[in-house]
Protein backbone atom coordinates (compact mmCIF):
# COMPACT_ATOMS: atom_id res chain seq x y z
CA UNK A 1 0.00 0.00 0.00
CA UNK A 2 1.39 3.52 -1.11
CA UNK A 3 1.87 5.85 1.63
CA UNK A 4 1.29 9.63 1.66
CA UNK A 5 5.34 10.52 1.24
CA UNK A 6 5.44 7.79 -1.59
CA UNK A 7 2.26 9.20 -3.35
CA UNK A 8 3.67 12.82 -3.04
CA UNK A 9 6.70 11.38 -4.29
CA UNK A 10 5.95 10.09 -7.33
CA UNK A 11 3.40 12.69 -8.00
CA UNK A 12 6.35 15.21 -7.87
CA UNK A 13 8.41 13.02 -9.90
CA UNK A 14 5.24 13.34 -12.04
CA UNK A 15 5.14 16.96 -11.86
CA UNK A 16 8.18 17.26 -12.83
CA UNK A 17 8.37 15.23 -15.91
CA UNK A 18 5.01 17.11 -16.95
CA UNK A 19 6.05 20.62 -16.46
CA UNK A 20 9.59 19.48 -18.24
CA UNK A 21 7.23 18.29 -21.13
CA UNK A 22 4.78 21.01 -21.01
CA UNK A 23 6.57 23.99 -19.96
CA UNK A 24 5.65 26.00 -23.13
CA UNK A 25 1.83 25.00 -22.81
CA UNK A 26 1.72 25.41 -19.44
CA UNK A 27 3.72 28.18 -17.83
CA UNK A 28 4.16 28.81 -14.27
CA UNK A 29 2.15 25.20 -13.60
CA UNK A 30 6.00 23.43 -12.57
CA UNK A 31 6.43 25.68 -9.70
CA UNK A 32 2.67 26.46 -8.76
CA UNK A 33 2.23 22.63 -8.26
CA UNK A 34 5.51 22.09 -6.53
CA UNK A 35 5.09 24.41 -4.34
CA UNK A 36 1.70 22.90 -3.44
CA UNK A 37 3.35 19.78 -3.12
CA UNK A 38 6.01 21.24 -0.39
CA UNK A 39 3.01 22.26 1.86
CA UNK A 40 0.79 19.08 1.81
CA UNK A 41 3.34 16.10 1.76
CA UNK A 42 2.73 13.77 4.97
CA UNK A 43 -0.25 15.32 5.92
CA UNK A 44 -3.81 15.03 5.76
CA UNK A 45 -4.30 19.07 5.40
CA UNK A 46 -6.90 18.55 3.02
CA UNK A 47 -9.12 16.73 5.34
CA UNK A 48 -7.79 19.13 8.83
CA UNK A 49 -10.73 21.12 8.60
CA UNK A 50 -13.06 18.22 9.19
CA UNK A 51 -10.74 17.13 12.37
CA UNK A 52 -11.07 20.77 13.85
CA UNK A 53 -15.37 20.41 14.06
CA UNK A 54 -14.89 18.42 16.85
CA UNK A 55 -14.01 21.46 18.78
CA UNK A 56 -16.74 23.51 17.43
CA UNK A 57 -19.81 20.75 18.68
CA UNK A 58 -17.90 21.16 21.85
CA UNK A 59 -18.59 25.02 21.78
CA UNK A 60 -21.29 25.29 20.63
CA UNK A 61 -22.47 23.28 23.42
CA UNK A 62 -20.56 25.77 25.88
CA UNK A 63 -22.51 28.80 23.84
CA UNK A 64 -26.37 27.30 25.01
CA UNK A 65 -27.23 26.69 21.48
CA UNK A 66 -27.07 23.30 21.22
CA UNK A 67 -30.97 22.73 21.60
CA UNK A 68 -31.07 24.83 17.69
CA UNK A 69 -27.72 22.10 17.26
CA UNK A 70 -28.18 21.04 13.52
CA UNK A 71 -24.88 19.32 11.92
CA UNK A 72 -25.70 20.24 8.39
CA UNK A 73 -24.18 24.06 8.20
CA UNK A 74 -20.96 22.13 10.31
CA UNK A 75 -20.81 19.55 7.99
CA UNK A 76 -21.44 21.80 5.15
CA UNK A 77 -18.97 23.88 6.24
CA UNK A 78 -16.12 21.06 6.44
CA UNK A 79 -16.72 19.73 2.75
CA UNK A 80 -16.59 23.37 1.75
CA UNK A 81 -13.86 24.17 3.62
CA UNK A 82 -12.08 21.19 2.19
CA UNK A 83 -13.50 21.44 -1.52
CA UNK A 84 -12.05 24.97 -1.40
CA UNK A 85 -8.76 23.86 -0.22
CA UNK A 86 -8.89 21.65 -3.15
CA UNK A 87 -10.44 23.68 -5.59
CA UNK A 88 -7.93 26.31 -5.18
CA UNK A 89 -5.29 24.35 -6.17
CA UNK A 90 -7.03 23.39 -9.28
CA UNK A 91 -7.73 19.31 -8.55
CA UNK A 92 -10.63 18.16 -9.03
CA UNK A 93 -13.19 16.79 -6.57
CA UNK A 94 -14.95 13.36 -6.16
CA UNK A 95 -14.66 11.77 -2.90
CA UNK A 96 -12.24 10.83 -0.54
CA UNK A 97 -8.79 11.91 -0.98
CA UNK A 98 -7.76 13.50 -4.86
CA UNK A 99 -4.20 13.15 -5.51
CA UNK A 100 -3.31 16.01 -7.33
CA UNK A 101 -5.07 15.25 -11.37
CA UNK A 102 -1.56 16.27 -12.77
CA UNK A 103 -1.38 12.69 -14.01
CA UNK A 104 -4.95 13.66 -15.62
CA UNK A 105 -3.51 16.21 -17.04
CA UNK A 106 -0.52 14.33 -18.82
CA UNK A 107 -2.70 11.86 -19.94
CA UNK A 108 -5.59 14.58 -21.42
CA UNK A 109 -2.17 16.14 -23.16
CA UNK A 110 -0.22 13.11 -24.26
CA UNK A 111 -3.80 11.35 -25.42
CA UNK A 112 -3.30 8.56 -23.27
CA UNK A 113 -6.43 5.99 -22.25
CA UNK A 114 -8.93 5.02 -19.82
CA UNK A 115 -6.01 2.28 -17.86
CA UNK A 116 -3.93 5.36 -16.48
CA UNK A 117 -7.75 6.47 -14.42
CA UNK A 118 -7.38 2.74 -13.49
CA UNK A 119 -4.00 2.93 -11.90
CA UNK A 120 -4.73 6.37 -10.43
CA UNK A 121 -8.27 5.59 -8.75
CA UNK A 122 -6.17 2.18 -6.99
CA UNK A 123 -3.55 4.65 -5.62
CA UNK A 124 -6.45 6.97 -4.87
CA UNK A 125 -8.22 4.63 -2.65
CA UNK A 126 -4.95 3.48 -0.63
CA UNK A 127 -4.10 7.03 -0.02
CA UNK A 128 -7.40 7.56 1.41
CA UNK A 129 -7.52 4.98 4.09
CA UNK A 130 -4.11 6.03 4.94
CA UNK A 131 -5.28 9.65 5.49
CA UNK A 132 -8.13 8.14 7.17
CA UNK A 133 -5.90 6.22 10.24
CA UNK A 134 -4.01 9.53 10.24
CA UNK A 135 -6.85 11.36 10.48
CA UNK A 136 -8.87 9.43 12.92
CA UNK A 137 -5.46 9.43 15.15
CA UNK A 138 -5.80 13.48 15.63
CA UNK A 139 -9.05 12.85 16.23
CA UNK A 140 -8.29 11.06 19.14
CA UNK A 141 -6.07 14.14 20.61
CA UNK A 142 -8.69 16.39 19.70
CA UNK A 143 -11.21 14.66 21.92
CA UNK A 144 -8.78 14.42 25.16
CA UNK A 145 -8.56 18.81 23.96
CA UNK A 146 -12.18 18.78 24.13
CA UNK A 147 -12.61 16.80 27.58
CA UNK A 148 -10.83 19.21 29.40
CA UNK A 149 -12.23 21.96 27.53
CA UNK A 150 -15.85 20.98 29.09
CA UNK A 151 -14.05 20.98 32.83
CA UNK A 152 -12.12 24.20 32.61
CA UNK A 153 -13.90 26.75 30.56
CA UNK A 154 -11.15 28.05 27.48
CA UNK A 155 -10.75 31.06 25.26
CA UNK A 156 -11.01 30.67 21.86
CA UNK A 157 -7.32 31.80 21.69
CA UNK A 158 -6.41 28.58 23.96
CA UNK A 159 -8.93 26.15 22.22
CA UNK A 160 -7.19 27.20 18.77
CA UNK A 161 -3.76 26.79 20.20
CA UNK A 162 -4.45 23.42 21.65
CA UNK A 163 -6.54 21.96 18.41
CA UNK A 164 -3.24 23.67 16.36
CA UNK A 165 -0.58 21.59 18.34
CA UNK A 166 -2.70 18.42 17.35
CA UNK A 167 -4.07 19.00 14.14
CA UNK A 168 -1.09 20.98 12.02
CA UNK A 169 -3.35 23.37 11.88
CA UNK A 170 -2.19 26.79 12.29
CA UNK A 171 -3.72 28.88 15.64
CA UNK A 172 -5.29 31.46 12.99
CA UNK A 173 -6.83 28.61 10.62
CA UNK A 174 -8.31 26.67 13.68
CA UNK A 175 -9.65 29.95 14.93
CA UNK A 176 -11.28 31.11 11.73
CA UNK A 177 -12.77 27.68 10.96
CA UNK A 178 -14.05 27.78 14.94
CA UNK A 179 -15.30 31.35 14.15
CA UNK A 180 -16.63 31.04 10.80
CA UNK A 181 -18.71 28.03 12.34
CA UNK A 182 -19.80 29.22 14.94
CA UNK A 183 -20.97 32.33 13.15
CA UNK A 184 -23.09 29.98 10.64
CA UNK A 185 -24.55 28.18 13.85
CA UNK A 186 -25.63 31.66 14.96
CA UNK A 187 -26.87 32.23 11.79
CA UNK A 188 -28.78 28.99 11.09
CA UNK A 189 -30.63 29.91 13.88
CA UNK A 190 -31.66 33.12 12.63
CA UNK A 191 -32.58 31.84 9.15
CA UNK A 192 -34.43 28.71 10.95
CA UNK A 193 -36.41 32.21 12.86
CA UNK A 194 -37.27 33.75 9.12
CA UNK A 195 -38.26 30.30 7.41
CA UNK A 196 -40.92 30.23 10.43
CA UNK A 197 -42.35 33.69 9.50
CA UNK A 198 -42.30 32.61 6.08
CA UNK A 199 -44.33 29.54 6.76
CA UNK A 200 -47.05 31.63 8.42
CA UNK A 201 -47.44 33.63 5.31
CA UNK A 202 -45.58 37.14 6.48
CA UNK A 203 -43.67 38.78 3.52
CA UNK A 204 -39.96 38.51 5.17
CA UNK A 205 -36.79 40.37 3.98
CA UNK A 206 -33.32 39.45 5.31
CA UNK A 207 -31.16 42.79 6.04
CA UNK A 208 -27.57 42.21 5.62
CA UNK A 209 -26.46 43.92 8.80
CA UNK A 210 -23.39 44.67 10.44
CA UNK A 211 -20.68 47.06 10.71
CA UNK A 212 -19.75 49.60 7.69
CA UNK A 213 -16.48 50.93 7.88
CA UNK A 214 -13.23 50.33 5.77
CA UNK A 215 -12.66 47.18 6.84
CA UNK A 216 -15.32 45.36 4.82
CA UNK A 217 -14.38 43.19 2.30
CA UNK A 218 -15.59 44.94 -1.61
CA UNK A 219 -18.67 42.39 -1.08
CA UNK A 220 -20.09 43.01 1.88
CA UNK A 221 -19.53 46.72 1.00
CA UNK A 222 -22.33 46.11 -1.49
CA UNK A 223 -24.18 44.27 0.58
CA UNK A 224 -24.73 45.79 4.07
CA UNK A 225 -27.62 47.75 4.95
CA UNK A 226 -29.60 46.33 2.27
CA UNK A 227 -32.65 44.35 2.24
CA UNK A 228 -33.14 41.08 0.09
CA UNK A 229 -34.99 38.41 -0.34
CA UNK A 230 -34.66 34.68 0.14
CA UNK A 231 -33.91 34.04 -4.03
CA UNK A 232 -31.95 37.14 -3.85
CA UNK A 233 -29.46 36.02 -1.19
CA UNK A 234 -29.50 32.75 -3.38
CA UNK A 235 -27.84 34.51 -6.28
CA UNK A 236 -25.31 36.11 -4.51
CA UNK A 237 -22.01 34.49 -4.27
CA UNK A 238 -19.25 35.48 -1.97
CA UNK A 239 -16.02 33.98 -4.33
CA UNK A 240 -15.10 31.88 -1.16
CA UNK A 241 -16.76 28.45 -1.73
CA UNK A 242 -19.09 29.17 1.80
CA UNK A 243 -22.33 29.62 1.54
CA UNK A 244 -23.89 33.73 1.41
CA UNK A 245 -27.24 32.50 3.61
CA UNK A 246 -24.99 30.80 6.30
CA UNK A 247 -21.87 32.91 6.34
CA UNK A 248 -22.91 35.73 4.53
CA UNK A 249 -19.49 36.88 3.25
CA UNK A 250 -16.95 34.43 3.77
CA UNK A 251 -14.76 33.51 6.89
CA UNK A 252 -14.44 35.71 9.76
CA UNK A 253 -17.47 37.79 7.93
CA UNK A 254 -18.56 40.13 10.78
CA UNK A 255 -21.98 40.54 9.16
CA UNK A 256 -25.01 38.60 9.57
CA UNK A 257 -28.39 38.28 8.17
CA UNK A 258 -31.25 39.31 10.38
CA UNK A 259 -34.67 38.15 9.10
CA UNK A 260 -37.63 40.44 9.03
CA UNK A 261 -41.14 41.38 8.08
CA UNK A 262 -40.76 43.59 5.23
CA UNK A 263 -43.72 45.90 6.39
CA UNK A 264 -40.43 46.74 9.30
CA UNK A 265 -38.05 47.53 6.02
CA UNK A 266 -40.63 49.62 4.62
CA UNK A 267 -40.84 51.45 7.94
CA UNK A 268 -37.32 51.95 8.66
CA UNK A 269 -36.94 52.65 5.22
CA UNK A 270 -34.39 50.61 5.08
CA UNK A 271 -33.46 49.80 0.72
CA UNK A 272 -34.06 47.46 -0.69
CA UNK A 273 -31.47 45.26 -3.14
CA UNK A 274 -31.99 45.49 -6.74
CA UNK A 275 -30.23 43.38 -9.03
CA UNK A 276 -27.70 45.50 -9.57
CA UNK A 277 -26.69 45.84 -6.15
CA UNK A 278 -26.25 41.60 -6.74
CA UNK A 279 -24.47 42.08 -9.54
CA UNK A 280 -22.08 44.67 -8.20
CA UNK A 281 -21.36 42.47 -4.83
CA UNK A 282 -20.55 39.45 -7.11
CA UNK A 283 -18.12 41.46 -9.10
CA UNK A 284 -16.35 42.69 -6.45
CA UNK A 285 -16.17 39.33 -4.28
CA UNK A 286 -12.75 37.79 -4.59
CA UNK A 287 -11.66 34.90 -5.62
CA UNK B 1 -24.50 48.60 38.58
CA UNK B 2 -25.85 46.58 35.37
CA UNK B 3 -29.42 47.69 34.34
CA UNK B 4 -31.84 45.07 33.29
CA UNK B 5 -33.98 45.83 30.28
CA UNK B 6 -37.79 45.91 30.93
CA UNK B 7 -40.37 43.62 29.63
CA UNK B 8 -42.61 44.93 26.78
CA UNK B 9 -46.18 43.54 27.50
CA UNK B 10 -48.78 43.56 24.94
CA UNK B 11 -52.62 42.59 25.49
CA UNK B 12 -54.02 39.58 23.25
CA UNK B 13 -56.68 40.38 20.99
CA UNK B 14 -59.55 37.76 21.40
CA UNK B 15 -59.73 36.43 18.08
CA UNK B 16 -56.59 35.69 17.88
CA UNK B 17 -55.89 31.26 18.22
CA UNK B 18 -53.25 30.03 19.86
CA UNK B 19 -51.27 29.48 17.03
CA UNK B 20 -52.03 32.88 15.89
CA UNK B 21 -50.85 34.63 18.94
CA UNK B 22 -47.32 32.40 18.97
CA UNK B 23 -47.42 33.04 15.34
CA UNK B 24 -47.74 37.13 16.24
CA UNK B 25 -45.42 36.63 18.82
CA UNK B 26 -42.46 35.37 16.30
CA UNK B 27 -43.13 37.99 14.08
CA UNK B 28 -42.38 40.70 17.46
CA UNK B 29 -39.55 39.03 19.07
CA UNK B 30 -37.97 39.09 15.43
CA UNK B 31 -38.51 42.38 15.22
CA UNK B 32 -37.30 42.84 18.34
CA UNK B 33 -33.83 41.46 18.04
CA UNK B 34 -33.46 43.38 14.71
CA UNK B 35 -34.11 46.16 16.48
CA UNK B 36 -31.92 45.70 19.36
CA UNK B 37 -28.75 45.18 16.49
CA UNK B 38 -29.87 47.80 14.10
CA UNK B 39 -29.92 50.48 17.36
CA UNK B 40 -26.61 49.57 18.68
CA UNK B 41 -25.10 49.01 15.34
CA UNK B 42 -25.73 52.66 14.48
CA UNK B 43 -24.19 53.48 18.30
CA UNK B 44 -27.33 54.14 19.93
CA UNK B 45 -28.08 52.53 23.55
CA UNK B 46 -31.06 51.39 25.40
CA UNK B 47 -31.93 54.76 25.79
CA UNK B 48 -32.11 55.45 22.13
CA UNK B 49 -29.35 58.42 22.78
CA UNK B 50 -25.77 58.13 21.02
CA UNK B 51 -23.73 55.78 23.40
CA UNK B 52 -20.91 57.47 24.87
CA UNK B 53 -17.50 56.11 26.91
CA UNK B 54 -16.98 56.81 30.53
CA UNK B 55 -13.27 57.23 29.78
CA UNK B 56 -12.05 60.30 31.09
CA UNK B 57 -9.26 60.67 27.99
CA UNK B 58 -11.75 59.96 25.48
CA UNK B 59 -11.58 61.29 21.88
CA UNK B 60 -13.39 63.76 20.21
CA UNK B 61 -16.78 62.35 19.23
CA UNK B 62 -16.90 60.50 23.37
CA UNK B 63 -17.46 57.47 21.86
CA UNK B 64 -14.26 55.40 23.10
CA UNK B 65 -10.83 56.65 24.62
CA UNK B 66 -8.35 58.47 23.19
CA UNK B 67 -5.59 55.55 22.79
CA UNK B 68 -8.69 52.94 21.73
CA UNK B 69 -10.07 55.02 19.45
CA UNK B 70 -7.01 55.51 17.68
CA UNK B 71 -6.66 51.56 17.50
CA UNK B 72 -9.77 51.24 16.02
CA UNK B 73 -8.75 53.67 13.62
CA UNK B 74 -5.70 51.97 12.43
CA UNK B 75 -7.55 48.51 11.86
CA UNK B 76 -10.01 50.50 9.91
CA UNK B 77 -12.81 50.33 12.53
CA UNK B 78 -15.08 53.26 12.98
CA UNK B 79 -14.55 55.07 16.03
CA UNK B 80 -16.82 57.85 15.36
CA UNK B 81 -20.13 55.71 16.69
CA UNK B 82 -19.61 53.39 19.76
CA UNK B 83 -21.29 50.43 18.32
CA UNK B 84 -19.92 47.78 20.53
CA UNK B 85 -18.98 45.74 17.29
CA UNK B 86 -14.90 44.46 17.20
CA UNK B 87 -15.54 40.86 15.74
CA UNK B 88 -19.43 41.29 15.61
CA UNK B 89 -19.64 38.19 17.42
CA UNK B 90 -21.60 39.82 20.36
CA UNK B 91 -24.59 41.12 18.46
CA UNK B 92 -24.92 38.33 16.12
CA UNK B 93 -24.99 35.99 19.54
CA UNK B 94 -28.23 38.04 20.76
CA UNK B 95 -31.15 35.71 19.09
CA UNK B 96 -35.09 35.31 19.54
CA UNK B 97 -34.26 32.38 22.01
CA UNK B 98 -38.02 30.78 22.18
CA UNK B 99 -41.85 32.08 21.50
CA UNK B 100 -44.01 29.94 24.20
CA UNK B 101 -47.12 29.90 26.02
CA UNK B 102 -47.62 30.99 29.83
CA UNK B 103 -49.70 30.28 32.65
CA UNK B 104 -51.08 34.05 31.58
CA UNK B 105 -50.58 34.57 28.21
CA UNK B 106 -47.32 34.22 25.86
CA UNK B 107 -43.83 35.35 25.48
CA UNK B 108 -41.25 36.02 23.37
CA UNK B 109 -37.72 35.85 25.13
CA UNK B 110 -34.95 37.70 23.55
CA UNK B 111 -31.01 36.39 24.44
CA UNK B 112 -27.88 36.21 23.86
CA UNK B 113 -26.18 32.93 23.37
CA UNK B 114 -24.00 31.87 26.64
CA UNK B 115 -20.66 32.15 25.01
CA UNK B 116 -20.84 35.88 24.58
CA UNK B 117 -23.37 36.71 27.40
CA UNK B 118 -19.60 37.58 29.89
CA UNK B 119 -18.79 40.19 26.85
CA UNK B 120 -22.56 41.14 26.73
CA UNK B 121 -22.95 41.59 30.54
CA UNK B 122 -19.25 44.10 30.73
CA UNK B 123 -20.72 46.42 28.18
CA UNK B 124 -24.45 46.29 29.50
CA UNK B 125 -22.66 47.89 32.39
CA UNK B 126 -19.98 50.08 31.21
CA UNK B 127 -23.16 51.61 28.31
CA UNK B 128 -26.56 49.86 28.49
CA UNK B 129 -27.44 48.71 24.89
CA UNK B 130 -29.74 45.35 25.79
CA UNK B 131 -32.84 46.04 26.13
CA UNK B 132 -36.37 47.40 24.18
CA UNK B 133 -35.65 51.40 23.66
CA UNK B 134 -38.86 53.44 23.05
CA UNK B 135 -37.81 53.12 19.27
CA UNK B 136 -37.78 49.67 19.50
CA UNK B 137 -40.64 49.64 21.69
CA UNK B 138 -42.89 51.21 18.81
CA UNK B 139 -41.26 48.98 16.03
CA UNK B 140 -42.50 46.14 17.59
CA UNK B 141 -46.10 47.85 18.35
CA UNK B 142 -46.13 48.73 14.59
CA UNK B 143 -45.17 45.46 13.53
CA UNK B 144 -47.53 43.82 16.05
CA UNK B 145 -50.30 45.51 14.39
CA UNK B 146 -49.41 45.20 10.46
CA UNK B 147 -49.23 41.57 11.51
CA UNK B 148 -52.63 41.71 13.53
CA UNK B 149 -54.23 43.59 10.30
CA UNK B 150 -53.32 40.67 7.96
CA UNK B 151 -54.19 37.63 10.07
CA UNK B 152 -57.54 39.72 10.37
CA UNK B 153 -58.11 39.99 6.89
CA UNK B 154 -57.11 36.95 5.79
CA UNK B 155 -59.53 35.01 8.48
Amino acid sequence: MATIDELSIRTEESLKRVARSYRKQLPGLRDYLLQWIRENRGDDKILRSQVSLQLVYALIDRAGVRKYFEFDPFLNLATQTALEQIKSLGVEFSDGLETPSLRSLEAALSGEGVAFLEQQNAAKQSATLQVGRIRDNIASQVQQVLLQMQVVPTPLSVAGEQIASVSNLSQGQAETIVRTAMSAQVQSIQNAAGQRMENAGVETLAIYSGPDDSLDRAFCDACVGKAFTRAQIGRLNNGQGLSVMSSCGGYNCRHEWVWVPASYVDRQKIPRATSADIQRANKRAKR
Amino acid sequence: MIKFPKNLSLPIPDILNDDNVLQVLEVAGNVGVASIKQRVRSGRGVDDQKMKTKSRDANSNRTYSKAYAEARGRSGRRADIRDLTLSGAMLKAVLLDRVEKTGTGAQAVITVANDQKEKAVYNQALTPWFGVSPNDEQAIRAAVEAELQRIVSEA
